[in-house]
């Protein structure tokens, strides 16, 4: 049941223009990278890849593609109203959850974690930073998944999920997560940067100090759990309107 | 078209589509039915402004419901606050005789004002340029637009003007209020003004630009698509993402790149911008050295090419 | 015990509607903040085919919304197959509903939505269920194109198709007639009786009255929220005694008949229009027992006696009107 709920989600999130756009997206830094394999410069590898990887992808790709197919993969379908033939099967409301969000966390794990592979690969992957790629793309993976399921739970929670994600990423994480170090503890970014700390410290390149392995880990599990049940939650009292 | 104006008798004949009477000499029974405009019509350039001045209220999102008000007055208040803390801080300084002092040290001046709200102008851009061109798109309202006096060129130009002018007046408020507050605070208010006057070309030079440039690139995005929320973020992915690549192709790769590459990032182009326009003779990322008036030519052709897509997509939409 | 306190027992609530029947509403009410969409509505659907009618705004598609679990009602219960359809999707493999908006994605052929829903239902073998509703709506043709290729009257019947494909004995149609061309319709009023004849219980909403007329034997009808008459509508008819009857009388002397009729205050009015008498009675039962007798004195032969407003338009409009 969730597998078949699943497919058809990939098919509906993999229109022409979203997935044409996503994965333009995904290929800047890994163009970028080309560039650096072609014309890069001499230095340390790993803090190479970790300043590349670490603006570029952990904070801006992942969780642009996170936001859009986390948004789109139920938000599509309750926004137009379509929702309603999905909703009037006999089947539990977090089984449903779960299908769309094993929907849209491998495509945006793939895309994202593939661009951050490449990229890492490209730019220092015969000068020893293979190691701290893999890190990273290990991260990025979590990542999707945690992002993409906060994102699921927007989506139930209101209609204008794309905004307020928009709003979090670029206001919250971009801007005020990183001015006040009590609000770290509130931020998928932080706990993404803390894994790479956590495997591998000379990855880490964040002006200030990255989260604790357990705080990482403990906030990784906790914005996923609170957000799926809450997704469910919210589903369960989802009120449509038969008419109009 | 002629026919009765107010206050001529209407002819017995009826005239061309109106009034068929059934008269005799005592009275007549006036049949109305449907009656044609014949007075003065406003033509096609009071048309436009009326869509510009409607769409400038729609880019603060007057005329509608609270909700949408807060996204474009909650960004202009952002932006407005480091001046008015500015202003504060520098009365008080007076107040402390420490005058002099603060106006060194100050971190809030005019050439360093657009960087420092360049994200709440960027956000403006990206939140806003969909409002204006979603609704009509999706509700089939173009048709309408393109019956009446307004073409279609009209119709995208007039939306390119009313959020480049919202998006002035959401640059220049702030450093009006800065231009004014220092007049006001300073002993001699004259010499104050004076002063600072030399700045104003640089202040609306690079306000225009800025309006210019993301106006016409945030329409030419939502021309695309009738979904607002994509296109926001796709209009910030267009910012961000190659503002974040340069930076990257900078220090990986080193100057010359990077300064090719940071002549398509309409980030860096406004960056650059500001510094030609404040006397930095180059500017680019740390490794470029381009003479920072390229950024000035940059920022003019993205604008006019943007603006081209827009018109060309106009002119193609089926409404 | 009762009083040993010298307190007076609370006296004890009315016993909740107990009921066997396949949709149960008592005293159902929702309502929108200040706005009461649905107001006090107690009824109950059994196998056959009902009609939901009224106009526009009246609340159908809430009441609806209500039965299929779309949405809680703020007071009163509702229960579908026994049970409240809100928040307990187990109920939804028994039954099918057919919502006013036919938004179906439209990269889907036909046979592949239909075959979806049969696969959401757990239909043990979706292919030949898809396959077997398909051909009940008479698409199978059409079934193998995307379904944004699809006309209205299409989209319909691939909606009809997916809420079949379980064979639920319960069916809510919101306005299914809703754009269709009248062969369609008249194929898809067919094909609801003949799904009522196999003993299912079908709801539909309407504002057409001529649909209503011709399919449903029990009429709900509502007006502003309010269930103002339910049962066959010609029974609601009869009931409505404050309103004179219409009949339509040819004789072979319709003037006489008229003075003979007036005179012998049988009837309260007579016209006589388009070559037949038109009378207007109060008294129902009276006329029927004078009409003969009064006709015979005055020797005049009646060839016809049809009422005239017995059609759901003139109960409909009484209704509304109160």
């Amino acid at each position: 049941m969730i597998a078949t709920i699943a497919a058809v989600t990939v098919r509906a999130l993999l229109s022409r223009r979203r997935a044409v756009l996503m994965a333009l997206l995904a290929a800047v830094p890994v163009l970028v990278g080309l560039l650096a394999r072609i014309r890069g410069r001499p230095g340390d590898a790993v803090e190479q890849v970790a300043n590349m990887l670490e603006p570029s992808v952990v904070a801006t790709l992942l969780p642009l593609i996170a936001l859009v197919f986390g948004t789109a993969a139920l938000g599509a379908e309750l926004d137009d109203g379509s929702a309603i033939h999905l909703l009037t099967k006999p089947i539990a409301r977090w089984r449903i959850v779960v299908a769309k969000i094993l929907a849209a966390a491998p495509v945006t794990a793939l895309l994202a974690g593939g661009a951050t592979l490449l990229t890492g690969l490209l730019i220092g992957g015969d000068r020893g930073a293979a190691g701290v790629t893999l890190v990273y793309t290990l991260a990025v993976v979590v990542g999707a998944i945690v992002y993409v399921t906060l994102f699921v739970a927007l989506s139930v929670l209101t209609s204008r999920a794309l905004i307020v994600g928009l709003a979090y990423v670029a206001v919250w994480e971009g801007m005020l997560a990183g001015l006040f170090e009590g609000t770290k503890v509130l931020s998928v970014r932080q706990y993404v940067v803390g894994i790479v700390a956590a495997l591998d410290p000379a990855g880490s390149v964040a002006p200030s100090a990255p989260l604790s392995p357990a705080t990482a880990v403990v906030g990784v599990l906790a914005v996923a759990v609170v957000a799926f049940l809450v997704a469910v939650r919210r589903l369960e009292r989802h009120q449509l309107s038969a008419g109009d | 078209m002629t026919g009765p104006t107010v206050g001529e008798p209407l002819p017995a004949d009826g005239g061309p589509g109106q009034v068929v009477a059934a008269g005799s000499a005592g009275g007549s029974i006036y049949d109305l039915g449907y009656r044609g405009y014949a007075g003065a019509r406003l033509g096609r350039r009071h048309a436009v402004a009326s869509l510009v001045r409607q769409s400038f209220r729609q880019c603060w999102g007057l005329g509608r419901p609270g909700r949408a008000k807060i996204v474009p007055i909650g960004l202009a208040a952002l932006a407005t606050i480091p001046a008015v803390v500015a202003l504060g801080v520098a009365a008080l300084a007076r107040q402390l005789g420490a005058g002099e002092m603060m106006e060194a040290a100050s971190p809030i001046r005019y050439e360093s004002y657009y960087p420092l709200i360049a994200n709440m102008v960027f956000l403006f851009a990206a939140a806003q340029a969909p409002e204006l061109l979603a609704r009509d798109m999706r509700h089939r309202v173009l048709a309408l637009y393109f019956s009446r006096a307004i073409r279609r060129e009209d119709y995208a130009l007039g939306k390119l003007a009313s959020i480049g002018l919202a998006m002035l007046l959401l640059v220049l408020f702030p450093q009006a209020l800065i231009f004014v507050g220092r007049a006001l605070i300073a002993a001699d208010i004259p010499a104050a003004i004076a002063d600072d006057l030399p700045t104003l070309p640089a202040i609306v030079g690079q306000a225009l630009l800025t309006a210019a440039l993301l106006g016409s690139l945030g329409l030419a995005i939502a021309a695309f698509t009738p979904r607002r929320a994509f296109a926001t973020a796709a209009i910030f992915a267009v910012v961000i993402v190659p503002l974040v690549a340069v930076a990257a192709i900078d220090e990986l790769t080193g100057g010359d790149l990077a300064g090719a590459a940071s002549l398509l990032s309409p980030a860096d182009i406004l960056e650059g911008a500001n510094d030609f326009f404040y006397g930095r003779g180059r500017a680019g990322p740390t490794g470029a050295d381009l003479p920072s008036v390229t950024y000035v030519a940059a920022a003019a052709v993205m604008a006019v090419v943007a603006a081209g897509v827009l018109v060309v997509r106009y002119r193609r939409i089926e409404p | 015990m009762s009083g040993w306190l010298g307190v007076e027992p609370a006296a004890q609530p009315a016993p909740a509607l107990v009921s066997t029947a396949p949709i149960v509403l008592d005293r159902a009410s929702r309502w929108y903040g200040n706005v009461v969409a649905v107001n006090e509505v107690t009824f109950e659907v059994g196998p056959g085919v009902t009609g939901l009618l009224g106009p526009n705004g009246a609340g159908k598609s809430t009441i609806l919304g209500m039965i299929a679990g779309l949405l809680p009602p703020s007071a009163g219960r509702v229960t579908l197959l026994g049970e409240p359809a809100w928040r307990h999707p187990a109920v939804y493999r028994r039954v099918g509903l057919v919502p006013e908006r036919e938004s179906v994605p439209a990269w889907l052929t036909g046979r592949g939505f239909v075959r979806y829903a049969a696969r959401l239902q757990g239909v043990a073998d979706p292919g030949a269920a898809a396959a077997t509703a398909i051909a009940t709506v008479d698409l199978a043709a059409a079934a193998d194109r995307r379904t944004a290729t699809y006309s209205k009257g299409m989209k319909q019947r691939i909606l009809l198709a997916a809420a079949l494909v379980h064979d639920p004995p319960v069916l809510l149609l919101d306005e299914p007639f809703n754009g269709l061309d009248p062969r369609q319709r008249l194929h898809m009023m067919t094909l609801l009786r003949d799904l009522a004849a196999a003993g299912r219980t079908i709801l539909f909403s309407s504002h057409i009255l001529e649909e209503v007329e011709r399919l449903a034997a029990r009429v709900l009808v509502v007006h502003a929220g309010r269930l103002a008459a339910a049962g066959d509508f010609r029974e609601i008819r009869r009931l409505m005694t404050d309103r004179p009857h219409t009949f339509t009388i040819r004789s072979s002397n319709d003037r006489g008949l008229a003075a003979a009729l007036i005179a012998g205050d049988a009837v309260v009015g007579a016209e006589l229009v388009d070559g037949r008498l038109a009378v207007r009675t109060a008294d129902l039962s009276g006329f029927g027992r004078r009409l003969p007798r009064l006709a015979r004195d005055a020797g005049v032969s009646l060839y016809e006696v049809r009422p005239t407003d017995e059609s759901l338009e003139s109960v409909f409009a009484y209704l509304v009107q109160r």
